[in-house]
């Protein structure tokens, strides 16, 4: 009976066989095409990260080349401008790159990464980034050999010398004094502070730190750590009277290879460490396609320095005379066999913008009073450059002589308000050759950058970072305001 | 033929009681068969569909918090775990960008300010955990932002996390 029954179905019911493994297939097939879709969709999403990022990379491969290239030639043109046909490949995908040049030297780079090509993009990214010159000028007072600081003088900023350091005569100095090799002098009523609110100097680190002696006397305070360094392989002793710390109140750590007789917070005599690194003035190039707008005073065939005239100075000084009182803008005057009879005068001046002076004759700013700014002006920054170098032997001191840069009660900056580095001059006097500065009244805001450097009497300069960067100094750029656009 | 279709009406003649039974059993241990794997079917359909979707939520949100922080000058010393806040820019404007995840309890939000934290807006709805954000320094400079975005699905837990360096620290 059960066999006939088996046997009844298996003959009669095998339609339904087929509809069952059908009805199975096509579930199995609507599972098939859920997972298939489900995993295509993370690939898609995975594939578009991966190259949604890399076209991000392009780009930024874009910037780096025109950092490369500026670097080398800051005229050169982009290989792949955008807007062209031209492309850069980088693997499998371009990029095109274009940049403009700003007329404070500043360049704008406009870089687009494009996957897999420009011309059939699936992806593009736009970056825009602005590069600046690398900070050159990072110190208020600077010099490669001897530093000599005095009378009543406040220097809001770091003091550095390759050379002896002296800061006498109740000089106050918010920020630290550095002396790569070597001794710094510290005497009647002068200090480092950390903090000045007359001049708005504020969160400065007060260090003294000599590639030698650090000699203090008993009205001298440094407000930060002391640090008296031997060269490298000298063995120090907590006795000797080399690489000491003499005399005074040091707030902070004192640290010597040699003795210690100055009162401290904490003391470590005989202990060797690291002197400071040994810094040289910022080289200065010129180019004139660094200055958009450029004068140049000189002889034919190119503003280069090599191009000079007799007469440079003197139309520079008759043009100076008749636009004194509204000076702005970029001016080079290379002068013909310069020396002290040839002095370029920059007295009187008042500024309507921004001025660059670059010339390779001595510059003075004569007997006179504040470089103040035109009405409606509320900030300026001043770029004075002088190559020239005085003649071996000669003499430059604060009572004048052959100097490079001289300035008689007359290199006052006005500065606006003292808590506001943002307005009034900010001001960058550099020369590989020989300073002199005396009889300051006023604070100024900036730097000074001298081969040597002498400066007394009631000199006051705070520094300003607007300065720290300035074109033609060095070769670096960076990146200082990064951003994507969007597309 | 009359010989052929009284053949055939023999042949067709009604199932016994024990055949219906057994087909009856049959078929219903195939049907539910058949309905779990259809059930089965649709929960995984909505377990990966939604899984998806959270991905492509957090992802969004990765991308445009790693764009903002990407490009921000400074990282805020406030910035904490659950907040990171910085001046940035927006297609070359400034703007003062929050990136902050509310609420007390899981499932937490994510939120988005581009006024200095006036007003926010929500941008994702289904975080975990309001540990999103980490800092490093480095030379002293705070200028790396990990975020981590753990996000719930409908079966799990799902993590997407990216390391930010700034471009303009």
């Amino acid at each position: 009976m059960m066999g006939w029954i088996v046997r009844r179905l298996h003959r009669d019911e095998e339609g339904y066989a087929l509809v069952i493994a059908m009805l199975l297939m096509a579930i199995m097939m609507v599972s098939l095409v859920v997972a298939l879709n489900a995993g295509n969709a993370a690939l898609r999403e995975s594939d578009f990260g991966v190259k949604w990022a890399r076209t991000l990379a392009v780009a930024e491969s874009g910037v780096d080349d025109a950092i490369t290239t500026l670097i080398q030639d800051r005229s050169a043109a982009s290989d792949c401008a955008l807007g062209t046909t031209d492309v850069c490949p980088l693997d499998d995908a371009e990029y095109q790159v274009s940049w403009v040049t700003n007329g404070d030297g500043s360049v704008t780079v406009t870089s687009t990464g494009a996957y897999p090509t420009v011309a059939a993009a699936k992806y593009t990214r736009t970056l825009e980034v602005l590069l600046e010159p690398a900070p050159s000028f990072q110190y208020a007072l600077f010099a490669e050999d001897d530093l000599e600081v005095k009378n009543n003088q406040v220097i809001s900023g770091s003091i550095y010398s390759s050379g002896n350091v002296v800061v006498k005569n109740n000089t106050t100095v918010c920020g630290s004094i550095v002396s790569a090799s070597g001794s710094i002098t510290m005497e009647l009523g002068t200090s480092t502070v950390t903090d000045y609110a007359a001049t708005g100097c504020t969160g400065e680190y007060a260090d003294v730190w000599a590639g030698g002696s650090i000699l203090l006397d008993g009205t001298t305070d440094v407000g930060g750590d002391a640090k008296a360094s031997a060269p490298t392989g000298t063995v120090c002793n907590a006795t000797s009277t080399s690489y000491q710390i003499e005399g005074g109140d040091v707030v902070g750590a004192a640290t010597a290879c040699g003795r210690i007789t100055a009162t401290a917070g904490s003391s470590s005599p005989g202990t060797e460490t690291t002197p400071p690194t040994v810094e040289t003035l910022p080289t200065y190039t010129f180019a004139a396609v660094n200055y958009p707008g450029l004068v140049c005073y000189g002889g034919v065939g190119g503003c280069v320095e090599a191009n000079t005239s007799t007469t440079a100075v003197s139309s520079f000084n008759t043009f100076k005379t008749l636009n004194e009182t509204a000076m702005s803008g970029s001016y080079a005057i290379w002068q013909e066999s310069p020396s002290h009879t040839t002095l370029l005068d920059l007295s009187d001046i008042t500024l309507s913008g921004d001025l660059t002076v670059i010339t390779n004759a001595p510059i003075d700013f004569g007997n006179t009073g504040t470089i103040g700014l035109t009405a409606g002006v509320t900030a300026a920054n001043l770029v004075v450059v002088s190559t020239y170098i005085p003649p071996s032997g000669s003499s430059c001191t604060t009572n004048g002589g052959d100097c490079s840069i001289y300035s008689q009660n007359a290199l006052v900056f006005e500065n606006g308000d003292d808590d506001d580095l943002t307005d009034g001059i900010a001001g960058i006097v550099y020369t590989p050759g020989k300073m002199a500065v005396k009889n300051q009244g006023s604070a100024a805001d900036g730097a000074l950058y001298a081969g040597t450097m002498d400066i007394k009497n009631g000199f006051e300069i705070i520094y300003n970072a607007r300065i720290a960067a300035v074109l033609g100094f060095g070769t670096g750029l960076e990146p200082t305001l990064w951003q994507e656009l969007s597309d | 033929m009359r010989r052929a279709t009284r053949s055939r009406c023999e042949d067709e003649r009604g199932f016994t009681l024990v055949e219906i039974l057994v087909a009856m059993m049959v078929m219903s241990v195939i049907a539910t068969a058949v309905i779990a794997v259809a059930l089965r079917t649709m929960q995984t359909t909505l377990t990966v569909t939604d899984r998806r979707d959270v991905f492509a939520d957090g992802r969004f949100a990765l991308d445009q918090m790693a764009k903002e922080l990407r490009q921000a000058e400074a990282i805020d010393l406030t910035s904490d775990a659950d907040t990171v806040s910085g001046p940035s820019y927006l297609d070359g404007a400034n703007i003062d960008v929050v990136w902050r995840v509310s609420g007390s309890a899981a499932p937490f939000t994510l939120e988005r300010s581009q006024d200095g934290g006036a007003s926010f807006a929500p941008v994702l709805p289904s975080l975990v955990s309001n540990d999103v954000f980490a800092y490093t320094y480095h030379e002293g400079v705070l200028d790396q932002v990990t975020i981590t975005l753990d996000m719930s699905t409908r079966t799990s837990t799902v993590e997407l996390t990216t390391d930010i360096f700034l471009r303009n620290a």
